[in-house]
């Protein structure tokens, strides 16, 4: 599929969606029983929600991803899981809204 | 049957309970190179021992696992330890944040210079130093001889190198008569934008020192007073999450709400007090998990040895704490028929335990009918 030209360069937050993303090691997950999990940033004192499938998400980027690698993971993991256009706009949603705090870009 | 507290299974934690703690107070040593008149930890200081830096540094490594957030460093005198730092980088390794509590009398120059490595500033939360009065003649009326000049000392130091600093102020029998000066000292002074206070609690050496170092009931109204009265002429900047000035607001915010003819406030009427266990927990410095360092002996299990997670969510020992918030305080002995349990919440379980050595009952100081003098204190020592 062709990526979206609007979406692969570097977006408002810096982050490049072309390339190969991974989390921020100074960031840690604390499971939050049903309701998913809170990242925190310590260098930053910055947290941020993620539900069940962010947590799927942020434990395979636990090595550098691509946005396309994820998409076709969460494709294989989730037997219920949309199209592949609507799974790597919300992908790409996620990512950006993950930059910079918790991701970084390799 | 409906589930009573008193008799619930203590092994499962009740609604609300996040998963991890999000913050756990670290008590690093028991060693401490001052020995004050109302110490609420001496107590453990005395029949516990250190435990070594690798045991810390693999139960931060742990913490970090759980998403533990925050690590608040204590003791005895943190700064006693040699490997201090060695302790605070595995903190930060274990990417968490910290704070210290400190008396301040060993920050040197060579301190401050240390905190300037790698991420120390950066994680630093806040470092707070115990000040107790405007000079050392009050000051060390609590704390050893000579312990004033190295606790303004060290807290100036931090001043002029942009530490995170706060200073808490312990209200005792010798320094409720100096808070005009030490508001004066503190913030006109040194500069800070505020400080806390507190009030020495019925615990530790306190209880060897009783009326020579605790407030009596006339010096704590006297406090209340005076630090409300303080508060307002700097601005909100005197803080209190216990003792006089906490209290005054307390009594401030019912009175308000009686003369409007309200009959409680949301959430209070059990003992609720305090929501702590909900959010945190302690570890002694022979790594004795507890509920909070107030409560040592209530033992959830011994880091290293038992998971943190298990004991987070089965220990008894915190789990009785948290559900005390089920007992209504309409049912406890010491407010039967009292009209104000809609406004109280209990107050302080440690205080309770430590007055009365029951974990399930009122703190007087925290009563209201006590405070409006329609009853004499319950559990006065």
């Amino acid at each position: 599929m062709e990526p979206d030209k609007n979406t692969t360069g570097p977006n408002k937050t810096g982050i490049r969606l072309d390339g190969r993303i991974t989390a921020n090691p100074v960031v840690s997950c604390r499971i939050e029983g049903d309701n998913g999990a809170l990242l925190f940033n310590a260098d930053t004192d910055n947290t941020l929600l993620i539900n069940p499938t962010g947590i799927i998400v942020w434990n395979f980027i636990n090595q550098p991803r691509t946005v396309e690698e994820i998409v076709e993971y969460i494709t294989r993991s989730c037997s219920n899981s949309p199209d592949h256009a609507t799974v790597r706009k919300d992908i790409e949603t996620f990512v950006t809204d993950l930059a910079p705090d918790f991701i970084s870009e390799v | 049957m409906q589930e009573h507290p008193l008799y619930a299974d203590l092994t499962v934690p009740p609604k609300g309970v996040a998963q991890a703690p999000i913050s756990v107070d670290l008590a690093l040593t028991g060693r401490c190179n001052l020995s004050c008149k109302y110490c609420f930890y001496a107590d453990s200081m005395t029949t516990r021992t250190d435990l070594p830096a690798g045991r810390w540094l693999d139960f931060f490594t742990e913490l970090g696992g759980l998403g533990v957030q925050r690590v608040c460093l204590s003791g005895g005198e943190i700064f006693v330890r040699p490997d201090i730092f060695t302790l605070i980088d595995g903190v930060i390794e274990s990417r968490m944040r910290y704070s210290i509590l400190s008396n301040g009398t060993l920050i040197t120059e060579k301190v401050i210079s240390s905190f300037s490595e790698g991420k120390r500033r950066l994680r630093m939360d806040s470092i707070q130093v115990s000040i107790d009065g405007s000079c050392a003649e009050i000051h060390d009326l609590s704390r050893p001889h000579k312990s004033f000049d190295r606790a303004v000392r060290g807290l100036r130091l931090l001043v002029e190198a942009k530490f995170p600093v706060t200073v808490r102020v312990t209200l005792n029998h010798h320094n409720i008569n100096d808070l005009e000066k030490i508001a004066g000292l503190l913030i006109d002074d040194i500069g800070l934008s505020g400080f806390s206070t507190n009030e020495a609690e019925a615990m530790g050496t306190a209880r060897c020192s009783g009326q020579n170092i605790m407030l009596s009931e006339e010096e704590r109204r006297q406090a209340m007073k005076a630090l409300s009265e303080l508060n307002k002429q700097y601005g909100g900047r005197i803080g209190a999450t216990a003792g006089p000035l906490a209290r005054a607001k307390m009594v401030k915010e019912i009175e308000e709400k009686i003369s409007r003819g309200e009959t409680g406030i949301p959430g209070r009427g059990t003992l609720c007090s305090c929501g702590g266990v909900f959010a945190k927990m302690a570890v002694l410095h022979d790594g004795t998990m507890v509920p909070c360092n107030m409560l040592p002996t209530l033992t959830m299990g011994v880091i290293g040895m038992h998971s943190l997670k298990e004991a987070w969510l089965k220990s008894p020992a915190i789990n009785a704490v948290r559900r005390r918030r089920e007992i209504p305080l309409s049912a406890l002995p010491e407010c039967a028929g009292c009209r104000y349990t809609g406004f109280c919440s209990g107050g302080c379980p440690a205080s309770v335990l430590a007055k009365s050595g029951r974990l399930i009952g009122t703190d007087s100081l925290s009563c209201f009918r006590a405070y409006a003098g329609e009853v004499e204190p319950h559990d006065t020592l």
